[in-house]
This record gives C-alpha cells, sequence and structure tokens, in this order.
C-alpha cells in the first residue's frame, strides 16, 4: 500500500483533539465548570487570603502544570517499565502587577503570571545522563508544559535523591 | 442624613491588606453601615482622592494627615486611630563599637535614613537633629534608602536597609520606628549584641482617619462609633485588629504631628 503524505489525506482527528467545558454562573458570583462527566465551582481567581480554604481559579492553574508535569513524568516511567521509585515535586510561581487585580487606583498593568519554577525531585535507578535524558524526554510530551513554555520564564529542575 | 455608602480610602502596596480591609467593611455591614473601601497607589493619591470627594473618609499616614490639613486650610476632621499610632519615638542606632554615644558624635558623619517621605524614619528624626544644633546638609551627610516612596514610610524596607548599612559599616547611624528597633530585636533581624540606641526623638503619634470638610460631621461620628465597637476579644475582629497591629481602636488628636509640622517647616517639604 502506498503511504498518503499530501496533506489533504491528514485527517484532522488525527492531528488535533478538542475539548470544551461550560462554565454558569447561576448566583452571579461563583462559577460552575462542567468537564464531560464532572463539575467543581470556584469562588474567586485569587486570595490573597491565607485562610481561605476554596480553590482558586489560580490554584487549579498552578495544580494542574504541575500535576501534568509529575503525570508526564509517571506515563513514560511506565512505558520504560516503572523506572521512577519515588517522585515529588514543587511549584513556584511569580504572578506580577497582583495590585491592579486587586483595584488600587494607579494600577493599571495587566497582571500576568510571570514566571514558574518546578523542581522534581525523583528516584530511579538510573545513571545521572540517563535520568536527564529521560525526563527532559518525558516533560516534552506535556502539552502543558510545551505551551506555556513559550510564554513565560518556565524553569524545570529535576533532581535525583540519593 | 444621607445613607449613601460611605466611601473609605486606603493605601495598597501589598493585596494581603485588602483581606483587613474586607473584614472591616463585612463588619461595618453586620453593624448596618455599609462602606465602600477604595485603595490608591500612594498617599498623594489618596488626599487628592480625599480632596475632590472620590473618598469620604482617608486612612491617612501622618504626612498625608498633613498634607490634608495644608490643602483644607486646617479644615479637615480627624478621627480615630490605633492604639499603637499613639506616643512613638524614633531610635537613633549605632555600632557599639564606634566610640558614638550621644548625637554630638554624629557631626561629621553619615547617616542613614528610611524613605525621603518617611515621617519616621526621616522627617522626624532630621527635625530632631535640627532642634539639637545639627543642621541638615551642613553638619552630616544624608545617606536615603528611598524605599516605597509614596507610601511614607509604611514599607518597612528603607529602615531596613538602613540598618543593614549600618551592620556593613557604610553609615556611621542609622535611624528606625521604635516599634521595628524592639521587633528586630526580639525576632533575631539584627543582632542587638552589636547595635546601640542612642538617642530617641520625643513622641508623636502615626496614622489617623482623616475626613474631608465638607462630609457630614454626624456620619463621621457614626464611622467611628462603629468602629470603636471592634473588639479584640472577638475572634473575627482579632484577626483583622492582629494584621493591623493594634489591639484598640483610640480617639485621634492632632498634637502628636507636631514634630512632623515643624520638619515640614525647616525641610519646606510640602513647599508652602
Amino acid at each position: 500500500m502506498k503511504r498518503s503524505t499530501d496533506d489533504r489525506n491528514t485527517l484532522y482527528e488525527s492531528s488535533v483533539f478538542d475539548l470544551s467545558f461550560r462554565g454558569t454562573s447561576n448566583d452571579l458570583s461563583t462559577v460552575k465548570v462542567y468537564t464531560n462527566r464532572n463539575s467543581f465551582q470556584i469562588e474567586k481567581q485569587i486570595s490573597f487570603d491565607s485562610e481561605y480554604e476554596p480553590v482558586t481559579s489560580l490554584e487549579y492553574f498552578a495544580g494542574s502544570v504541575l500535576s501534568s508535569i509529575l503525570l508526564t513524568l509517571l506515563e513514560q516511567s511506565k512505558r520504560k517499565g516503572s523506572v521512577i521509585e519515588e517522585l515529588e515535586g514543587v511549584l513556584n510561581l511569580s504572578l506580577e502587577n497582583p495590585l491592579t487585580m486587586v483595584g488600587v487606583k494607579g494600577y493599571e498593568e495587566e497582571p500576568i503570571i510571570r514566571k514558574i519554577s518546578v523542581t522534581v525531585f525523583l528516584f530511579a535507578d538510573m545513571e545521572d545522563h540517563e535520568l536527564d535524558d529521560f525526563c527532559f524526554g518525558a516533560l516534552n510530551k506535556s502539552p502543558i508544559y510545551n505551551t506555556l513554555k513559550r510564554s513565560m520564564e518556565f524553569d524545570v529542575v529535576f533532581k535525583k535523591l540519593l | 442624613m444621607s445613607k449613601d455608602r460611605m466611601k473609605v480610602g486606603a493605601v495598597i502596596y501589598d493585596p494581603r491588606v485588602t483581606v483587613i480591609w474586607g473584614i472591616i467593611a463585612d463588619f461595618f455591614k453586620e453593624e448596618g453601615l455599609e462602606i465602600e473601601c477604595v485603595f490608591y497607589k500612594d498617599y498623594e493619591g489618596q488626599v487628592d482622592g480625599l480632596m475632590n470627594r472620590e473618598i469620604d473618609i482617608a486612612w491617612n499616614s501622618p504626612l498625608a494627615w498633613l498634607d490634608t490639613y495644608l490643602r483644607t486650610e486646617g479644615k479637615c476632621q480627624m478621627g480615630s486611630m490605633r492604639d499603637t499610632d499613639r506616643d512613638r519615638k524614633t531610635c537613633f542606632i549605632v555600632k557599639k563599637d564606634s566610640g558614638i554615644t550621644s548625637l554630638d558624635g554624629l557631626r561629621g558623619k553619615t547617616i542613614g535614613f528610611g524613605a525621603i517621605d518617611s515621617p519616621q524614619a526621616r522627617l522626624i528624626p532630621i527635625n530632631h537633629l535640627h532642634q539639637h544644633g545639627l543642621e541638615y546638609e551642613v553638619d552630616y551627610t544624608e545617606r536615603r534608602f528611598d524605599i516605597g516612596v509614596g507610601l511614607h514610610g509604611d514599607h518597612v524596607g528603607g529602615e531596613l536597609d538602613a540598618i543593614r548599612a549600618l551592620e556593613a559599616g557604610d553609615v556611621d547611624a542609622a535611624v528606625t520606628l521604635d516599634l521595628n528597633w524592639e521587633a528586630w530585636q526580639k525576632d533575631g533581624t539584627i543582632d542587638a549584641n552589636q547595635l546601640a540606641c542612642i538617642e530617641t526623638t520625643a513622641l508623636f503619634d502615626h496614622c489617623i482617619f482623616v475626613a474631608h470638610p465638607d462630609f457630614s460631621t454626624e456620619r463621621f461620628r457614626e464611622w467611628d462609633t462603629v468602629l470603636h465597637r471592634m473588639d479584640y476579644t472577638n475572634e473575627a475582629h482579632k484577626k483583622m485588629m492582629d494584621m493591623e497591629g493594634l489591639k484598640e481602636w483610640v480617639e485621634g488628636r492632632i498634637t502628636g504631628f507636631e514634630q512632623l509640622r515643624e520638619a515640614n517647616d525647616y525641610l519646606k517639604f510640602f513647599g508652602r
């Protein structure tokens, strides 16, 4: 069989996976986000109150970034026969211009996540160079990382647990 | 009497401070008096906002009080202050091994001050030196640490940088508010064995609520009355009061701003 190299024959579904989400606000105060089979409620984009308990948009975002990186490592590990034996990650995020968000007069600059740093601690029975190749190879399979690294300063450091 | 929401201004340099104002607004609502908080980047903007009636009441630094007092020709109304705003003093700090034991020992030396507009870490201590025969730009060299200009010394960064410069030997003395000097000794920010306080200024007052001259005095008293119902033994109030650094709201007074007025006259800070 002759393989097609013609772009016109490439199926859309083969190159793009589309998702859609619905968000509602019946009380005009909070937002309920619906996934395929679940939903979750968000009250605030961000909270500056250390005692505020509900998960905010920014926390979901950070959690999404960190979990995407850790999960991509775990997925790739399984494909290699579960090479990772222990895994933990820490994410630090710098939000620039937070005072614009709280409406301080005199601040007009757009709030933006300027920098994310992730440190991944992992134990795997591999040589250092082998582990680096594995980790960075796995990282390149994280769509969230690949998207964000183009729009901000995004550092990921891997530290081998001894 | 108008029951429109009172508009209260506050200067915010850290978004976490808005939590305090959220608690205050919720408390006033529970007490049947709704307020609207308006946040400003700096005190000059806040005093502008008060003057053009964008707000009715401003939580003012002592220098912002003076600015308002001068702009309204003394007609602005004074409200409450925190218990911790009363009877503050500035400390003159030197290294213990410097041999400097009094203000006179600072003659010809370099003194580290806070931001240009800090009442406690520049204006008042400069006036104190003047009162004791050391003239600005003549008898000593000023080294200023301009952190958070516009915040009137609310940010401790300038004072701490001055102390760090003293520790590093870059200046011969540094000035700082008594509360900071005490706190930094307790929490280990500074090594109290290496530094000594050789002089303190006379007592002065700090922040105060100020209302526009045309704002209803009756409504301003209503504001004060509700404010004074805050109770440190109430767990919900305690959180806000701890964050704002007070245990009790007390009656305001302007006698504690005398040194600042003298400093303004001496340095012609507002150019009036």
